[in-house]
């Protein structure tokens, strides 16, 4: 046959979940199950040509069968867009401002450990820290939006938490940690269970959402139980304070990198654009 | 039996057919058809994103062999999946026997 509709199936197909890092196994199975109704109906007497129009039109509508696999359980598409890479820059943007807020933080912004500590510079660091929760926030935005559960309740919730968080940080910077391990929360809850995308964005995520509770859970400890290092005016171990801090921005910078370079690494799906061949409107018997 | 009457259904059937032995794609595909008397008319593209999700969920485990020259993945029932498997069984013959007993063509219709 010269022209073979099943590999022009299979090739529209990859084209359309370019961004799924199983795709080569999506494309195997998928071209298994088409060869192998193909071979049947040849088998039982069906022109060849025909035995091809049957089982594409069998299997379903290239449009119908891509956007099968771009739902998340939700339902709602979970594909990479120009809005997810823009969610990408964002996350870098955040990662950096996490950065900021160490240096920040550590040359007299949070505590007085390391150097003498001032109004102007604890404002610098508050402004800083406002920043990367917004832009951590918008990062958790464009992530659920990729997963399909933006408009979820636990999705829109986690949102909300990143908000009211963000805001909670120009009157509570000093407890940082503690106030950004509510974010943490609801960025696990938003996340839990099977998202449907990548474990290379879910991972770093994940671990995101996980620093900040622990590390206000490590800050309580060590503030009422190991009680090491100096005390402030406040009566707060500054140790306790600026390491649970350093260590949980550090983190979370370093993660909202990673995530930042796989979401900007995704091609946009472009799941509405039709195959230059006729397999998306074939039509059919079935066998 | 359109595809969108099947949503919502569609994991507890591929489960129940599973629990009867590993099978590939295309061979559930073709239980599905068989055993529901070919009611069952979906596009056959759209059960392997279910196959996918359940395996992501830990119901299902695949594995491939390669057969005729083609890579082919075959799906298992896991022990989590055959819990879940055995919960909405009881749970759909429980719907279900209600619905039943509420849609029972009342004496008086027949005469």
């Amino acid at each position: 046959m010269d022209h073979d509709l099943i590999d022009a199936y299979v090739e529209a197909l990859r084209h359309s979940l370019t961004w799924r890092t199983d795709i080569e196994d999506v494309v195997d199975e998928v071209a298994d199950h088409l060869r192998e109704n193909v071979a049947r109906l040849v088998e039982s007497g069906v022109e060849p040509g025909e035995a091809q129009r049957q089982t594409l039109a069998c299997f379903g509508d290239l449009g119908l069968v891509a956007r099968s696999f771009a739902q998340a359980p939700t339902g709602a598409l979970a594909v990479p867009t120009r809005t997810t890479r823009a969610a990408g820059v964002v996350a870098l943007a955040a990662g950096l401002a996490w950065l900021v807020a160490v240096v920040t933080g550590v040359t007299g912004g949070h505590t007085e450990l390391l150097t003498t500590w001032t109004l102007p510079r604890y404002q610098i660091w508050t402004a800083v820290l406002v920043v990367a929760a917004g832009l951590t926030t918008l990062t958790m935005a464009g992530v659920l939006l990729r997963a399909g559960r933006l408009r979820r309740t636990t999705g829109a919730a986690a949102v909300a938490a990143g908000v009211v968080v963000t805001v909670t940080l120009v009157q509570w910077a000093w407890v940082v940690t503690v106030v950004m391990a509510l974010l943490g929360v609801a960025l696990l809850a938003g996340f839990r269970r099977d998202t449907g995308v990548s474990d290379h964005v879910m991972r770093p995520m994940r671990v995101l959402g996980a620093a900040w509770p622990l590390g206000a859970l490590a800050l309580v400890l060590a503030n009422e139980v190991a009680r090491v290092g100096p005390v402030d005016s406040y009566g707060d171990y500054q140790l306790a304070r600026l390491a649970s801090f350093v260590i949980c921005a550090t983190g979370s910078a370093w993660a909202l990198a990673v995530v930042g370079l796989r979401l900007r690494a995704e091609a946009p799906a472009t799941l509405d654009a039709r195959p230059r061949t006729p397999v998306g409107n074939v039509s059919g018997p079935r066998s | 039996m359109r595809g969108e009457s099947l949503k919502g259904h569609l994991d507890l059937l591929v489960l129940a057919v599973l629990a009867e032995g590993p099978l590939h794609g295309y061979a559930v595909i073709e239980a599905l058809r068989e055993r529901s008397d070919e009611a069952f008319d979906l596009p056959e593209g759209t059960v392997y994103p279910v196959l996918h999700r359940l395996e992501r969920a830990g119901l299902l485990v695949s594995s491939w062999q390669v057969v005729g020259g083609r890579r082919r993945r075959t799906y298992r029932l896991t022990d989590p999946g055959g819990q879940v498997l055995e919960t909405e069984l009881t749970a759909w013959y429980e719907f279900a026997s209600a619905v039943a007993r509420v849609l029972r063509r009342p004496s008086w219709t027949t005469t």
